[in-house]
């Protein structure tokens, strides 16, 4: 998904004199003010969601209708100050804003400014003014300011600022259509030679002129503000008092996501048990209409399979998001990371980086998606980078299956187990984090500079709004490429197609056991039965065919690799088939294990692995093989929609690969020190 | 911080300042980025601030607004406090 400002082929001189290239709109503003619902009353739900070329910075983009014609709407990142931009959202700033060479200028600004908080917002505004671009100003929170006591001179502002001024109140929709006309004004005055780069006075924007800046912005407020006599602190700052205080602060987040979580899992079970359905459907009709043959399998087993195997977390993801954007909006997330702070600069992490850690325990996808919120570059990538080591949803199959294997009629002990793999996870994470920020990432965490906005009633739209962005975006991302794996992997899984040769006289017999069984019982009215004994026939044939596969060959291939974790080639197979989706080992090691797909859903499969054993004759799931194979799930990367969405976020495929390889080390590597040391503690 | 800093008479690290008292930024002992970052905020050359909570991070007003701010920057931004507001010096540091 890539956006420029205008297409590449068509430099604006030359767009200008043949035909007349789309106009477009910038909206600029400082985090906080508005910005978004302001976008929103103005483009409405045409909304999409692009990064700036060759960047990770984000940007919305929407279609606004102004006198007839249709002019592009841009949701710029939320800025305090043009000049404090890091190097990548200088890169899109001046793109967007006309200062590169390369793009085009946008044909107008919006700028919108908190008009209860202007001498700020006027810093900003000194710095946008300077472009020269055509611009009106949005004066949002009027209302609020009014409540605050404080009087507006719109006309004397606007003279000062030299530049219409509209009132808006951007919540309730107020002076949005003034604003449109203002616009629409702007526009039809614009001279038809386009504005020139005005990057060498971009380049002014030094910090020796900072105290003057704001020098300016006092004088104008001094000349267009009337304040009260009082000033009004509002109910924001003795909620704060409780809120950011070091310990109840923290106690009340930590409940707070408590809560959180309980909704995700609680409420995500019915679409995710409707989704289930629905690619069960799918692959059903899909059956039916597709005569038997490699491609209804590659239709049913790969790619329906594959792909309603990843969306099924979309439920999870949505909620997540949406709860995310709710409690953002509220202005409560700043105050998260306000009390997190101290505790996460000890791993080297800022405060911003604690709410994608928590959300990464129910899936790494949209924790990825949050860290956007964290300012310094090296923070987010070490952040991207150890996210998906804690325990997300998709690893409760595996340790289910696991725990019920080591200790089945001892609950104490699997919830011990099940919390020392949560645990396990943390602590990686941590390490990690500890580890790239002495190496490849060196550096303390940025420190912590950050608006305590006014808490306010959060917007369901805007919420909305985010959800359905986010989930847009994984569904393209994770869903193109899981859709290619799912191929390759179904591809492995099934060929070369096992031929009646192939199959061990053992085997053989068996079937045609099971079959003639199936038959007789048939014949005698006993129609349940006779399925049950078709089932297990079609069951052991299943078995014979993956162990035939490619995907089995290659299990019996990297047998030697996989020993010194206690594997043996059929949970070689297991990781193998994983690695797009990591509960995918469940579902493979009962179709290994004889029982079929839907073996797994039941007690079935951990009583077959319990009995399992190697040519020897020994027990296969030992207690050190159990450790290890939990150990190698909790730190595998294994999930190939995460890697997607890491390559999208941290801005290229490296990081994502470099993830991708230094959680399969340590997994491979903690995983064989488990079986190795438990090994050795039992023989001692 | 660095015993270097030419503390001018009058002037506290912002830290320093007694709860609810006001001072003036008069020097800002950091790199330019930061500078660049802070002034965003408003906190820059010149700007008086209000001490709301202290700790670390701690709590400023800076024109109406509520910023939070790790104490590591903080050490480094100095202030002249407002009249009738004493540098608070009861407070181990």
């Amino acid at each position: 998904m890539t956006l420029a400002p205008a297409p590449p082929d068509t430099p604006a001189h030359e767009a200008t004199r043949t035909a007349p290239r789309r106009q477009t709109i910038a909206l600029v503003g400082n985090p906080n003010a508005g910005k978004t619902t302001l976008f929103n009353a103005l483009t409405g739900l045409r909304a999409k969601t692009a990064n700036f070329p060759g960047t990770t910075i984000e940007l919305r983009v929407g279609a606004l209708r102004l006198a007839g014609e249709s002019v592009r709407l841009i949701d710029m990142p939320g800025l305090y100050s043009l000049s404090a931009a890091s190097s990548e959202e200088r890169a899109a700033l001046d793109g967007l804003l006309g200062l590169a060479p390369e793009h085009p200028a946008p044909t107008a600004l919006i700028l919108l400014l908190d008009s209860t908080n202007l001498e700020r917002n006027l810093f900003l505004a000194s710095q946008v003014l300077e472009l020269g671009l055509p611009t009106v100003i949005a004066l949002n929170m009027v209302d609020l300011a009014q409540r605050l006591g404080l009087r507006i001179k719109v006309a004397e502002l606007s003279r000062e600022l030299g530049c219409p001024v509209v009132p808006v109140v951007a919540k309730t929709g107020r002076g949005v259509d003034e604003l449109r006309a203002e616009l629409e004004r702007v526009i039809a005055r614009r001279p038809d030679v386009p504005h020139q780069p005005a990057a060498e006075r971009a380049r002014q924007l030094d910090t020796q002129s900072q105290h003057q800046r704001y020098d300016w912005a006092e004088r104008v407020v001094g000349r267009c503000v009337v304040h009260p006599d009082r000033q009004i602190h509002g109910r924001s700052e003795a909620i704060d008092r409780v809120l950011t205080h070091p310990v109840v602060g923290v106690v009340a987040f930590l409940a707070l996501m408590l809560g959180v979580f309980y909704l995700i899992f609680s409420l995500a079970s019915i679409p995710m048990d409707l989704i289930d359905g629905v690619f069960g459907w799918l692959g059903d009709v899909a059956a039916g209409l597709i005569p038997a043959g490699p491609l209804q399998s590659l239709i049913v087993d790969g790619m329906i399979a594959g792909v309603g195997g990843v969306v099924i977390f979309l439920p999870q993801i949505c909620i997540l998001f949406f709860l995310i954007a709710l409690l953002e909006d509220t202005g409560y997330l700043a105050r998260a990371a306000f009390v997190m702070d101290r505790l996460m600069r000890r791993v080297g992490l800022p405060g911003k980086a604690f709410v994608p850690m928590l959300s990464a325990h129910a899936c790494a996808v949209p924790a990825i998606m949050a860290t956007k919120v964290i300012d310094d570059r090296r923070d987010r990538l070490v952040t991207i980078l150890v996210l998906p080591l804690m325990t997300c949803s998709a690893r409760l199959p595996v340790y289910a299956m696991v725990t019920g294997l080591l200790f089945p009629t001892q609950p104490l002990l699997g919830a011990a187990a099940f919390t020392g793999a949560y645990s396990l996870g943390i602590l990686a994470a941590i390490s990690m984090a500890l580890i790239f920020k002495r190496t490849i990432l060196p550096g303390q965490a940025r420190p912590l500079v950050l608006e305590l906005p006014s808490y306010k009633m959060p917007s369901l739209k805007t919420a909305f709004f985010v959800m359905l962005d986010r989930g847009i975006i994984f569904l393209k991302k994770a869903g193109t490429v899981i859709l290619a794996l799912s191929i390759v992997l179904w591809w492995l899984a099934n060929f070369p197609e096992m031929q009646p040769g192939d199959v061990p006289a053992g085997t053989a017999a068996q079937v045609a056991a099971l079959e003639a069984q199936a038959a007789a019982l048939e014949t005698a009215g006993q129609a349940e039965q006779a399925a049950l004994a078709a089932d297990q026939a079609a069951d052991l044939i299943s078995q014979q065919q993956l162990a035939h596969s490619f995907l089995g060959r290659l299990g019996h291939l990297i047998e030697p690799a996989v020993l010194p974790m206690g594997f043996d080639w059929q949970l070689g197979v297991g990781v193998l088939a994983s690695f797009a989706a990591r509960e995918v080992v469940v579902s493979t090691l009962s179709i290994l294990y004889g029982l079929g797909e839907e073996g797994a859903e039941g007690a079935a499969l951990v009583d077959q692995m319990r009995a399992a054993t190697r040519p020897d004759g020994s027990l296969v799931f030992t207690l050190p093989v159990c450790f290890s194979l939990l150990v190698f799930y909790v730190l595998a990367m294994q999930c190939f929609a995460t890697t997607a969405i890491a390559a999208r976020e941290a801005g290229g495929w490296r990081w994502a690969l470099l993830q991708l390889g230094y959680m399969t080390v340590l997994a491979y590597g903690a995983a064989t020190l488990t079986y190795q040391g438990l090994t050795w503690l039992g023989a001692a | 911080m660095s015993s270097a800093t030419l503390e001018s008479p009058g002037l506290v690290p912002l830290a320093g300042l007694g709860k609810r008292a006001r001072g003036t930024i008069r020097l800002l002992e950091m790199a330019g980025d930061e500078l660049n970052r802070l002034a965003g905020f408003g906190i820059c050359m010149g700007r008086t601030v209000e001490l709301i909570k202290r700790g670390d991070p701690l709590i400023l007003r800076v024109y109406g607004t509520r910023i939070g701010l790790s104490a590591r920057l903080a050490q480094c931004i100095h202030v002249e406090p407002a009249d009738g507001a004493s540098p608070d010096t009861a407070e181990p540091r």
